[in-house]
């Protein structure tokens, strides 16, 4: 049976870390941005955060299973503590499809428990996916849906809900 | 079996704010990943990375 890898927290980067049977190293960020992205809104100063995922891309090889596990077990252990987590994928590369893609698959296997909201927005350069997760078991879990939405909905031109 | 997993697509014609910090902090928690910036950077630039579990 597949297992996650272990990881640990680095306290000098301040950084998880895990590192793959191919010797590649992941690095999971999280960032507290309750405060900055929503000022007005007490409520997520204490429990919003993002995360990002970071490896070398030159090193990577093929898929390997373990790697979503990782990841989704320090997911899953934020969510469980009534924690939200956002999180967007780079587009730097114009490769963000794909990675939005991969991480809708991780999801639909494994995050059965959750609740997660994805929002592409699109502008005259380029399409960006970003996407916020929570514990559906939250309290307050639609007036902190409106927020979310809010923040997004003064700049719409043109919407569709799936 | 409920779902839990929506999509909105959205037009705009200039970013949200909230999109362009989301980006803009993610290439600088990439940059220090990289090791091109010091923590002290990214403090200095609004990001304090954390361990919350």
């Amino acid at each position: 049976m597949l297992i996650p890898y272990n990881y640990r927290f680095d306290e000098v980067k301040q950084v998880f870390v895990f590192n793959t049977d191919n010797d590649v190293t992941y690095e999971i960020e999280i960032n507290q941005v309750g405060e900055t992205y929503f000022p007005e809104s007490l409520s997520l100063h204490r429990i919003c955060y993002e995360i990002c995922l970071n490896y070398c891309e030159s090193l990577k090889t093929k898929q390997d299973e373990r790697i979503c596990l990782t990841v989704i077990k320090i997911v899953k252990s934020l969510l469980l503590k009534g924690y939200i987590l956002l999180f967007i994928c780079d587009s730097l590369d114009k490769k963000q499809k794909g990675r939005h893609r991969l991480f809708n698959q991780w999801f639909t296997k494994y995050g059965d428990q959750f609740e997660k909201s994805d929002i592409e927005v699109e502008d005259d350069e380029s399409l960006y996916s970003l996407s916020w997760m929570l514990n559906p078991k939250q309290r307050d879990i639609l007036h902190i849906q409106n927020i979310f939405q809010d923040s997004i909905n003064e700049h719409i031109v043109c919407k569709n809900n799936t | 079996m409920k779902k839990n997993h929506s999509t909105i697509k959205i037009q705009v014609r200039e970013l949200p704010p909230i999109v362009k910090k989301m980006l803009e902090n993610k290439k600088l928690m990439q940059a220090y990943s990289r090791g091109e910036i010091t923590k002290e950077e990214l403090n200095q630039r609004g990001i304090h990375l954390v361990n919350p579990l």
